[in-house]
């Protein structure tokens, strides 16, 4: 096991490594960022002063290896549009609410898929069952920004029982964006948990746990579910990942600060060290938790040996 | 004669433009006589403002008279502005407010769409942008200040001014003014701050606009006298300008760092907090050498998703938001929480055009464009008449505005004609680049406007890119044609447009790339000589030969003022300005 670890940290290193130097190169071939850092009004002469300020004016592989090693020595670069602030910490300081938003949604879409999905699949065909898929259904198709300005029209400005916008460590503030979040990803988990119980229910195990006389609750929680649970734990493995680099259009609709817009305005604005030093927190969380993924299989299957 | 304004009294003040015009212009017309009394005015203000209660020079009204009164009188918008630089500016008639609903809010709420808090944080000297400028202003103070009018100027920590020579204007300071953490107001704060950005440890954004300025002599701890390398008869309107407010002088010392992060002005609030991309929260200061504001505690937030900021007005969340959608004025309107109010804005959209190469090298190629635009159609149907069509590039209020020059009209034919006379009878291909978001339905108005061209047998193939990648391509020529700009003049000078977007001087500095693709030595000439011309009225003129000469060489797609829409929550009484300056100070609760 600590084998395996120590090589799926070299491999990620790898793996980030990569990531970033794609990202260097691509956004440094898109723009320059000091005509944006100044407006319009900057002349060609304060342009060109800034740019030589900044460094922008060395060769690009000069400016490559100096991320590289100011990353190494954990001395991250400045950002250009936060002049005064270390990359780092402005990242830094937006990922709590990102991480609190997505820990938020992959609570409510995970509990209640689970429920719901289950639910669905013992009593197929039911009315319940009908209910929950076309639900899902429509949790799946309604588009992310409609779901998000719809809910704020309603909750916010006819019923106004919730703040429409901004971010502060409250419920009353995290609900409506929470529901936006989740709901595609509660719609797809419902979905794959109800067909992932299916197939486990009419397995021959389940007809002889069930001969057994082994209670029906016993049978679907210990026996089936936990079966059931494998692919489940891939999806949320990753939908969690894809929330964790930032929920970009529920963060701009709700004004919800976190790294997603952090991340837009960086590439809007050319804020070459903000753009690189998020992608590398989020590739560094992204290869975390497809780490804490392949862990779980071994509890949960094992027969997975991880070697 | 009918007032101008009756035009924008439609619902969604779609400005029936042909008459409007008309009337304005034969207005306008009718104050070109009254001209030479504006001119004396502005005479006096450049030659010798008054000292607090005097009244300048032979004043045409007696309401001019008013808005050169002792302090920028807060939150008292004149009833109708005067016509100092000949020119009106057009209302609209905007709805009263309603009656508040709820509780008294506990703070103000202000919402921006865009955060320009970023590059040099709240240092207010350093950036170039109007956001910024308009929430640092309610913690720091200039010299002298624009009135609203934006003609007249008026006296700010300077109480008086006197031109001693062509280089050289004397202030006399306020007394007994103090910084937020105490230091005192005088001649060495006036000195540190105005050279500060100057400087090549702490240099504005736009320093080079600034250069003029040489020196700031102290001459005694109240009278300073700034002097310039060159006669630079804008001066005073420079001084109201980015960059040129006052800092507590031994605190900003310790570093930009330090002025980036904290704040010590003179102005009516002081900061309570604020951090990169945090709301910026501000309390009255008590203390204030005017009158105190009403307003106590103030939040300045950004909320840049359009729908949202939209939201959270009718939510009742927001007090004030920017930047309102034209059709979201009538639910605005009818929400019972809000209204939206209207102005002519300072910010003016245009196209660049690539003058280098063929066809548009040709001016009756770029008058043609011109005649086919149908500028005023397109702000008819595209922005529901919110926009204020204008000749050239310059905002109606500024120094050097020609008010007799007329737009050019909607006229396929003509177009057609000066193409066939520019040996093009088929007409021509051409390309217009454009972003999209930064501007009210900026998108949707150059693809209008590429569709009526088609019409005149200019076949425009619209390129929409993203706002830094055009740059790029700006800056590699490779983007010939139309070209996407725009500009809010700081200081309503016809200097502070014409040097700084068509100079030869200024194309030269861009390496005559395309991002200021504009060079004609004859009209060059025009506006150098405008630049150091101390004589008002010569200097006027200078700047109507400039703008006919720009005019009919058509050097750029003339288009629009900007009508900003501000949506203002029923517990908030405020005029709008026409400058883009939402000022917490400028407000009142309605009680």
């Amino acid at each position: 096991m600590g084998q395996y670890i120590l090589r799926r940290v070299v491999h990620a290193f790898f793996v980030v490594l990569g990531v970033v130097t794609a990202v260097f190169v691509i956004t440094n071939l898109t723009g320059d960022p000091v005509q944006l850092m100044l407006g319009e009004a900057a002349t060609a002469q304060d342009i060109e002063r800034v740019r030589r300020e900044l460094g922008l004016d060395r060769p690009l592989y000069v400016q490559y290896l100096n991320f590289l090693s100011s990353v190494a020595r954990g001395d991250f670069p400045e950002s250009l549009r936060y002049r005064g602030y270390s990359a780092l910490e402005i990242v830094l300081a937006r990922y709590p609410r990102t991480i609190v938003l997505a820990l938020a949604a992959l609570l409510v879409s995970v509990v209640l898929a689970v429920v719901f999905g289950t639910i669905s699949a013992v009593k197929r065909y039911s009315v319940i069952d009908n209910v929950v898929m076309l639900l899902a259904l429509f949790g799946q198709s309604i588009p992310n920004f409609w779901l998000g300005i719809m809910l704020i029209l309603i909750f916010a400005v006819n019923l106004g029982w919730l703040p429409s916008q901004g971010y502060k460590l409250s419920p009353a503030y995290l609900i409506l964006p929470t529901i936006t979040l989740a709901s595609p990803g509660l719609a797809r988990l419902t979905r794959l948990t109800r067909s992932g119980m299916l197939e486990v229910l009419n397995s021959d195990y389940i007809r002889t746990a069930r001969a057994k006389g082994l209670r029906e609750r016993v049978v679907i929680f210990r026996h089936a579910f936990k079966n059931a649970a494998i692919p489940l734990v891939t999806v949320i493995g990753l939908d969690f990942g894809v929330l964790l680099g930032g929920a970009i259009i529920t963060e701009q609709i709700f004004q919800w600060d976190g790294v997603g817009q952090l991340l837009v305005n960086a590439i809007y604005s050319r804020d070459f060290p903000v753009i690189q030093t998020s992608v590398l927190i989020i590739a560094v969380s992204f290869v975390l938790i497809n780490l804490i993924v392949d862990i779980m299989y071994t509890w949960l299957d094992p027969r997975v040996r991880l070697t | 004669m009918a007032d101008p304004r009756q035009d924008l009294r439609t619902p969604y003040g779609s400005m029936s433009r042909n008459l409007s015009r008309r009337t304005f212009l034969g207005l306008a017309a009718g104050a070109v006589t009254s001209a030479l009394l504006a001119a004396c005015r502005r005479e006096a203000e450049q030659a010798g403002p008054p000292a607090p209660g005097q009244t300048p020079g032979p004043s045409p009204t007696p309401a001019a008279a008013q808005t050169a009164g002792p302090s920028p009188a807060p939150a008292e918008p004149t009833p109708r502005q005067e016509a100092v630089r000949g020119v009106e500016i057009p209302k609209f008639d905007n709805p009263p407010p309603g009656r508040p609903s709820g509780s008294k809010p506990e703070e103000l709420v202000i919402a921006w769409g865009v955060n320009q808090l970023t590059t040099y944080g709240i240092d207010p000297q350093r950036h170039v942008g109007t956001v910024a400028e308009s929430q640092l202003r309610h913690m720091y103070e200039p010299l002298v200040a624009f009135d609203r009018d934006l003609q007249t100027i008026v006296p700010a920590l300077a109480t008086s001014w006197e031109r001693i020579d062509d280089l050289t204007i004397q202030f006399k300071l306020r007394q007994g003014v103090k910084f937020h953490n105490g230091e005192p107001f005088n001649a060495e704060a006036v000195r540190y701050s105005i050279l500060r950005p100057l400087s090549d440890e702490t240099p504005g954004a736009s320093r080079s606009t600034y250069a003029v300025i040489e020196d700031v002599e102290i001459i005694d701890d109240y009278t300073v006298n700034i002097k310039t390398s060159r006669p630079d008869p804008a001066l005073l309107a420079r001084l109201t300008g980015f960059h040129m407010t006052i800092v507590a002088p031994k605190w900003a010392s310790q570093g930009p760092e330090v002025v980036s992060r904290e704040a010590n002005g003179t102005g009516p609030y002081r900061l309570v907090s604020w951090s990169p991309n945090e709301d910026l929260v501000l309390e009255a200061n008590e203390e204030y050498w005017g009158d105190p504001p009403e307003i106590k505690r103030v939040r300045l937030v950004t909320i840049t998703e359009q729908a949202t900021r939209v939201s959270a007005l009718r939510a009742g969340d927001v007090h004030v938001a920017t930047a309102m959608p034209p059709e979201e004025i009538a639910s605005i309107n009818a929400s019972g929480r809000a209204r939206a109010l209207r102005v002519v804005g300072n910010r003016v959209p245009f196209y660049f055009i690539t003058i280098e190469v063929p066809p548009y090298n040709d001016k009756r190629v770029r008058q043609a464009i011109n005649y086919a635009a149908n500028v005023q159609g397109v702000i008819d149907a595209i922005l529901l008449g919110n926009g204020y069509r204008i000749a050239t590039v310059l905002p109606i209020w500024a120094f050097g505005y020609d008010p007799t020059l007329e737009p050019y009209p909607h006229d396929p034919e003509k177009a057609k004609q000066l193409l066939a006379e520019a040996g093009y009878p088929n007409g021509i291909d051409i390309k217009i680049w454009y972003i999209q978001g930064r501007y009210p339905k900026d998108k949707e108005v150059a693809e209008a406007m590429a569709q009526e061209m088609a019409k005149a047998n200019i076949r425009c193939t619209p390129e929409l890119r993203e706002a830094a990648t055009l740059t790029d391509m700006q800056k590699n020529k490779e983007t010939p044609g139309l070209v996407f700009a725009s500009w809010g003049n700081w200081f309503f000078d016809a200097d502070n447009t014409f040097f700084p977007l068509f100079s030869c001087a200024q194309a030269k500095d861009y390496n005559f790339d395309w991002r200021r693709p504009y060079c004609n030595e004859e009209f060059d000439k025009i506006i150098q000589a405008a630049r150091v011309e101390m004589d008002v009225e010569k200097r006027r003129q200078l700047y109507a030969e400039a703008q006919r000469f720009f005019y009919d060489d058509a050097g750029a797609l003339f288009m629009y003022q900007l009508v900003d829409i501000y949506g203002v929550n029923n517990w908030v009484l405020w005029e709008p300005r026409n400058d883009e300056m939402i000022w917490a100070h400028e407000m009142k609760w309605n009680e």
